[in-house]
């Protein structure tokens, strides 16, 4: 029986060959560091091989990977009450939608991704890693799927939020550029800090 | 336009991968009639088509592949169920992974730690007991009912206790998919519980039904507890079931409300012969 169900899985050589970049990118992107996303990535491999007999639905391994990532990652982090504070006090803009192309750097992206508390930011990053809903979300990380839509709404909006704006404000900084004003793309990031 | 429908709307475009917001028929009947929302809509698919891959582009630091190969390589034989392989392989992590600022939840003593999540557990069975009204299963069991009850009880204890509950946090992987075991039990939806507002859950509660037996299944971290399947009673006698995952990762504790407990019980033992 326990043959029967280790065949669901391949070898641990299949599953850290299939899955081990993407475990890698989720983890850099919830830890934004690539030490820790070494470490992390390491771990949940150790501890993935250790269950993988468990695993039923091969077709959800890899979400079951990045869960083990964030558990992973959870142990090593204190609670930052002071930053979920101040997250959920971010206002947000809700009628400016013009802008249709985005060109944000990878700087940028991950310093927006830091500022979000890792209980908003690991539904993004399912959302987008493994492109699902709400409902499978609240699934994998076993919690209500009103909590999951009220922290993935919340998550989404500041990300575009601080992300359109640093569009807007590298736009503004290359205009000036082009009018012979090169203190203006670094005043324009201080401010931002 | 901009009022709790839209908003609400908004909310599910927020939550819904691209794929189904075109086909969700609640969205598409209000965009048709909204061009504020529909607005919103559009630019969320721009920026989602733009956002994702460059989300996923991160460069992966060479060598990294053959160090994870090296150090799972020595568990790839092995009958990981076996709980001694759980031991050595917590050994093998133990050395592979880099001290970090570890949460204070450390595994110590762990037949004091069982003690006391038992007792804890124990405790919140009883309060359990006077205020559950026995639901179906398949109906959703609400956080804040469930909340409520182990919140209550918190109280009356010594937040210490509750704190030596390691993080659980893994209902998806342990009642979702994972556990063989529970594969045929109908469960009404898993609420995580976190008791100390910790992101973490240090413990997590569903409403089951299998076969004849129905009630309430309490899920939590219990890595060191060694005990086989057992049966005792609450102060009030009704039987509280007692087991561990077949990994040995998690702790159950079963109110049976239906049924016989003993016949659950022989039906539990009978996945571990
Ligand atoms: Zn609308």
């Amino acid at each position: 029986m326990q043959s029967e169900r280790s065949s669901h899985l391949n070898s641990v050589g299949d599953l850290v060959e299939d899955h081990y970049a993407d475990v890698y990118r989720f983890a850099y992107r919830l830890s934004g560091s690539h030490a820790d996303a070494e470490d992390l990535t390491q771990q949940a491999f150790l501890t993935a091989c250790r269950k993988r007999y468990q695993v039923q639905d091969p077709d959800r391994i890899r979400g079951w990977l990045l869960t083990i990532v964030r558990n992973t990652f959870l142990k090593t982090r204190q609670r930052d009450e002071r930053m979920i504070a101040a997250f959920e006090d971010v206002a947000v803009s809700s009628n400016d939608f013009d802008s249709d192309t985005f060109r944000f750097d990878e700087e940028t992206l991950q310093k927006a991704l830091n500022e979000i508390p890792e209980h908003y930011k690991t539904p993004l990053l399912l959302y987008y890693f493994e492109e699902i809903g709400y409902k499978e979300i609240g699934e994998l990380l076993g919690i209500p799927i009103g909590t999951v839509m009220s922290r993935l709404s919340r998550a989404r909006s500041v990300l575009r939020e601080r992300l359109c704006r640093e569009n807007e404000t590298s736009e503004i900084s290359e205009t000036e550029d082009s009018r012979n004003n090169p203190a203006s793309e670094v005043s324009a990031k201080q401010k931002d800090q | 336009m901009n009022n709790q429908e839209c908003d609400e709307i908004r909310q599910r475009i927020d939550c819904l991968p691209a794929r189904e917001r075109e086909t969700d028929d609640v969205l598409s009947s209000h965009l048709m009639d909204c061009p504020e929302c529909h607005k919103y809509a559009e630019f969320q698919n721009s920026f989602d088509r733009q956002l994702r891959p460059q989300l996923l582009e991160v460069a992966i630091p060479e060598g990294l592949k053959e160090q994870i190969l090296q150090s799972t390589s020595a568990l790839d034989d092995c009958d990981l169920s076996e709980s001694e392989d759980s031991v050595q392989n917590a050994e093998v992590e133990a050395e592979l992974v880099r001290p970090a600022t570890v949460r204070q939840h450390q595994r110590g003593s762990s037949l004091l730690k069982w003690v006391i999540a038992g007792t804890a557990v124990a405790s919140v069975i009883v309060v359990m007991m006077f205020q559950w009204t026995p639901a179906d299963p398949q109906q959703r069991l609400t956080y804040d009912a469930a909340k409520d009850l182990l919140l209550a009880q918190f109280q009356e204890m010594s937040p210490e206790e509750w704190d030596r509950l390691s993080p659980f946090d893994q209902s998806f992987e342990t009642l979702g998919i994972v556990d063989p075991q529970l594969s045929e039990w109908t469960r009404s939806e898993t609420v995580g519980m976190s008791l100390d507002d910790d992101p973490q859950h240090e413990v997590a509660i569903c409403e089951f039904r299998f076969r004849q037996w129905s009630g309430v299944l309490i899920t939590f971290s219990a890595d060191e507890f060694d005990g086989v399947p057992e049966q005792s009673y609450s102060a009030s006698g009704q039987s509280v079931l007692q087991w561990r995952s077949p990994g040995g990762d998690l702790a159950y504790v079963c109110i049976v409300e239906q049924g016989s407990a003993e016949e659950l019980l022989t039906e539990i033992l009978g996945n571990f012969a």
